[in-house]
């Protein structure tokens, strides 16, 4: 019964992405996060734009600190309300601004329409509960369904996210499964009501090597066989080329690049979007691999940030303007934005 | 082990009971003769080693030996008092607990508003009042000014009126210590990553509460209730006192003031035992609430 009713489900979501009246599915717009601290107002979201269309995987990169992860828990407002506040801008969800919704509304939108996988597989289930128990609670929040029939499609989605005896790993506590098979576990709990966007943060950081690409390759599989987009976290660059489809790099809170994946690998525009593929190992390069090139200098603290565009001190091509105005976004190319003073016409033609 | 201690440590603590019974007494006119007669009565001549290998003896065949104050069998003493502590000690844990887990989650799920603030006050007020202050300030209240129970002395049984101060006074002076260790640990899971991820699910702050914190949050309630159990079944010196219940709190007091070797040994063996048994059904419980004990 859940079985067929999931399947048309996806089937009908599939059919609605090809008829495309809007390709757009979330649609972000001017988003700022806050936090509230005694040493002061932390910007850590200064603005942001980005949307995600329809079955693409959006990947947003940048170094540790630069608001990736924020933007994402703002999405859902899983903020701690104590320090954290949203305090403009918009977040549309096929139209419906998430930010307007009550408590109880934004909590049919999680795990719902939208879900989210978390970087530490080992803390973010809880070790009191059987595995089965959490994935089918998450199935029954915002299912009317039979127990025994939650439990009988959580344990049909562990065996599609490829646990080999889903039907002993539904009984097993957290502590008793492998990091990789609690991710695989997170991922079952999160494609539990078909959610239309799966947000991924930092999702392999924590594993080993070989689990990583099983891991990044399942949820490659789930989102085509979901019909949903995926909006991924990382700052692993090798990710993103195996996996994105267009790119959002992040840096103090502000987009400062954004377009294709292989438009930005080719033709990055943003010095620091170049500074972090430069800092990549190439295996296709025939020279010897020396010492890698670094971005000097580190990331501005949130509340305490430069004049002017936030990357100039740590930029080798920064100029006057830099250190006194923050340029816009701007369109290059077909689907390329740059947030950089040097690709704005009439500054560029001075120098 | 602890039987050789306490009883290494009674015997050279250079009195015996002989001693106090003549020194209280009309002391002067006990014969010397008479003295010696009472010390070899009981052992006390002997060298002190034989004096250990009797009583384990003794002990080993189920003899506690008599008391010198009571004039009686340990064993029949014990059996008297051992069952009031114990029922006391465990009714004042389960108040204890039926009181305080709620009142630590309120103040944890309030965290920072008003109910938190009053209960955390009231928890730090009520634990700085001693017990044998608090005793006779309940009887005041109840007793004289609103006449609703009668002068509470002496045990009748659990469930009878004369139960119901003691109980009241050893569960508010024992309930802070829950209410600030649930307190304590729930805020601890609520900046969990499976919190995290219970709320991503679309659960209700309500069910966060009561089920993804609650749960774990209670292992470390269980060991500190588990202590707690121990520490009051071993009886309640202050409130037996305060309120003339013949426990093993004024037990243990009436025979190490008057050094009644054979009375004391019983009382420490007793306690002893108690202890044990406390931890054994607390360390039983732990698998029950965390499933990472368990065997696998």
């Amino acid at each position: 019964m859940p079985r067929t009713a999931s399947l048309t489900q996806t089937a009908d979501r599939v059919k609605a992405t090809t008829a495309g009246d809007s390709d757009v599915l979330l649609d972000i717009a001017d988003l700022k996060t806050y936090f509230f601290t005694e040493n002061g107002v932390s910007k850590a979201v200064d603005g942001v734009d980005f949307q995600v269309h329809k079955g693409e995987t959006l990947a947003i990169v940048g170094e540790s600190g630069c608001g990736k992860s924020v933007t994402a828990m703002s999405i859902l407002q899983i903020l701690d309300k104590a320090v954290g506040r949203i305090v403009g801008g918009r977040i549309l969800l096929e139209g419906t601004n998430l930010l307007e919704l009550s408590n109880r509304e934004i909590r049919r939108v999680r795990g719902k329409e939208i879900s989210m996988i978390f970087q530490e597989p080992m803390t973010s289930l809880n070790p009191v509960f059987t595995v089965g128990d959490q994935i089918s609670e998450a199935i029954l929040v915002h299912q009317q369904i039979a127990k025994s029939a939650a439990w009988d499609e959580a344990q049909r989605l562990l065996s599609l996210v490829g646990i080999p005896s889903p039907g002993r790993t539904m009984r097993d506590y957290p502590h008793q499964l492998s990091g990789g098979m609690r991710q695989r576990a997170m991922i079952a709990m999160a494609l539990s009501c078909n959610p239309k966007l799966l947000i991924a943060d930092e999702p392999t950081t924590a594993l080993d090597v070989t689990i990583q690409a099983q891991v990044m390759e399942l949820i490659d599989s789930v989102k085509t066989q979901f019909g949903m987009s995926v909006l991924l976290i990382t700052h692993d660059l090798g990710v993103v080329a195996e996996s994105a489809d267009r790119v959002v790099v992040m840096y103090a809170g502000k987009v400062v690049e954004q377009g294709e994946v292989g438009a930005i690998f080719e033709n990055a525009l943003h010095p620091y979007t170049q500074g972090l593929l430069q800092s990549m190992p190439r295996l296709d390069d025939d020279q010897p691999i020396g010492d890698l090139p670094e971005i000097a200098g580190m990331v501005p603290m949130a509340n305490d940030r430069p004049e002017g565009c936030y990357f100039h001190p740590r930029c080798p091509k920064a100029m006057d303007i830099c250190r006194q105005q923050m340029p816009e976004l701007t369109t290059h190319g077909e689907t390329q934005d740059v947030r950089c003073w040097l690709y704005t016409p009439e500054v560029s033609n001075e120098h | 082990m602890v039987m050789f201690l306490t009883f290494t440590m009674m015997h050279f603590s250079g009195s015996n009971p002989v001693d106090i019974m003549v020194s209280q007494g009309s002391s002067a006119d006990w014969p010397q003769q008479r003295i010696e007669a009472l010390k070899e009565k009981f052992g006390f001549d002997k060298p002190f080693f034989e004096q250990l290998v009797d009583y384990t003896n003794n002990l080993l065949h189920g003899e506690f030996g008599r008391s010198i104050k009571f004039n009686r069998d340990v064993a029949p003493i014990l059996e008297t008092k051992v069952p009031i502590s114990v029922q006391l000690g465990l009714a004042a844990t389960f108040l204890v607990i039926v009181f305080g887990v709620p009142l630590g989650v309120l103040a944890a799920a309030a965290h920072n508003r008003w109910p938190d603030t009053v209960i955390l006050g009231t928890t730090m007020t009520l634990q700085a009042i001693p017990e044998f202050v608090l005793g006779p300030v309940l009887t005041v209240i109840f007793v004289l000014w609103l006449k609703i129970l009668a002068v509470p002395v002496g045990w009748n049984g659990l469930f009878t009126q004369q139960s119901i101060l003691p109980l009241a006074v050893l569960t508010i002076a024992n309930v802070p210590i829950i209410i600030r260790q649930t307190r304590a640990s729930m805020l601890e899971m609520a900046g969990s990553d499976y919190i995290r991820t219970a709320r991503t699910k679309g659960l209700s702050e309500r069910k966060i509460l009561m089920k993804h914190m609650l749960r774990p949050a209670l292992i470390p309630v269980s060991t500190t209730a588990g202590m707690l159990m121990t520490s009051l079944v071993n009886g309640a010196i202050f409130v037996e006192a305060v309120f003339n219940i013949p426990g093993l709190g004024n037990l243990t007091r009436d025979a190490t003031l008057s050094l009644d070797y054979p009375l004391v040994m019983g009382v420490v063996i007793i306690i002893t035992v108690l202890v044990m048994m406390g931890n054994l059904i607390v360390d039983l419980s732990y698998p029950l609430i965390d499933p990472r004990i368990r065997n696998r």
